[in-house]
């Protein structure tokens, strides 16, 4: 894997740039509110793109906005939260794709979603394998069961 | 929140607002479709984007592409990615993708994928800035929406040009805004042999 500039500073350069004034975007590796206030402060940008920390998990972005107002930290979600929006993204998926397709297409975000659950990949291998959306909600719903007690909130 | 207007900070890319400090979502490929943006929206993504789509594949009216015009009013502001080597496909898929009625129309300079950096297309058009530039004034000439870069630092670790890239964009026009990722294109790497073509 290539490592090539492994931090902002050329964005920096760009944003902070005496003849530059349209606004500038930082994106690459912001996947914590933390990193997001570091780098906000550090390097001037008047924005962030997420992309990847995004995958499988949406609430990113209202960790970040409410750790910058408050410096404060908002729960993780709870398995309860993760499967109910795992439920959402995959009952879009299906009407807007289709069955077959949605379901498919749907299988590269359960691990993010579920990441940190432990002894999860029993229920990982049968998300990825089923074929019929009423089994796959079959499945999310024993997760729910299963796992309640993870991620609870304080 | 905010006492009154005066103290919210805007970040404007032509008629758009945006609060201070807004938080997008990334164009990505096969994952930033519909489906996935709605749960995005839902968690406080400011402004988004649509998976990046081929300019040739618009023009040609292929139901793959032109599925990912999709844009959902509550989805908004949005914009709508679009990538190719060719200016004139370009400048005809901006126009194709302005009538789905987003807020941007975002170009990509940023991809390092290999089927479409080594056409000259995505990252690949970093190795020839004045083409870019052409290529980003026809765009704009031809849409009335603001348009939107996304590119990377440079093609390689000894070609970084991103203020030049940066500089030519404004020139081109007051719409702009840039969204930069911090990597390097990955291509030389991947690729041993080069890609004598485009040098």
């Amino acid at each position: 894997m290539y490592k090539g500039v492994a931090d902002w500073d050329p964005i920096a350069e760009v944003k902070n740039h005496p003849d530059i004034h349209i606004p500038i975007f930082g994106n690459g590796d912001i996947d914590s509110p933390e990193k997001a206030l570091a780098y906000k402060e550090k390097y001037g940008v008047d924005g962030i793109m997420i992309g990847r920390a995004a995958i499988g998990y949406p609430w990113i972005f209202n960790e970040i906005k409410h750790y910058l107002k408050t410096g404060e930290k908002l729960p993780v979600p709870t398995i309860a939260d993760r499967v109910e929006v795992s439920k959402k993204h995959l009952a879009f998926s299906v009407e807007w794709k289709g069955e077959r397709k949605g379901l498919f297409e749907m299988r590269r975000h359960y691990t993010n979603y579920f990441k940190g659950v432990p002894d999860f990949k029993p229920f990982r291998t049968k998300l990825v394998e089923i074929e019929r959306y009423d089994e796959v909600l079959e499945v999310l719903n024993q997760i729910e069961d299963k796992f309640s007690g993870i991620f609870r909130k304080e | 929140m905010y006492q009154n207007h005066k103290d919210t900070l805007l970040i404007k890319i032509g008629n758009v607002e945006l609060e201070d400090f807004p938080l997008l979502l990334a164009p990505m490929e096969d994952v930033s479709d519909p489906p996935f943006r709605a749960v995005c929206k839902e968690n406080g993504a400011d402004m988004m984007y649509t998976e990046f789509i081929s300019s040739e594949g618009l023009i040609r009216d292929a139901a793959k592409s032109v599925q990912k015009l999709d844009i959902y009013d509550y989805e908004r502001p949005i914009g709508i990615q679009i990538f190719g080597d060719k200016i004139d496909s370009m400048r005809q898929a901006a126009a194709i993708a302005e009538q789905a009625q987003p807020e941007i129309i975002d170009i990509n300079y940023g991809c390092p994928v290999k089927k479409v950096a080594c056409k000259g297309a995505g990252a690949g058009i970093l190795l020839d800035l004045p083409k870019m530039q052409e290529m980003s004034a026809e765009i704009v000439k031809q849409v009335s929406l603001p348009v939107t870069v996304k590119t990377r630092l440079g093609w390689d670790a000894n070609t970084i040009k991103i203020v030049e890239v940066a500089k030519r964009l404004q020139d081109v026009g007051y719409k702009h805004c840039l969204s930069m990722d911090e990597h390097v294109s990955k291509c030389i790497k991947e690729w041993p042999t080069g890609i004598p073509s485009l040098k």
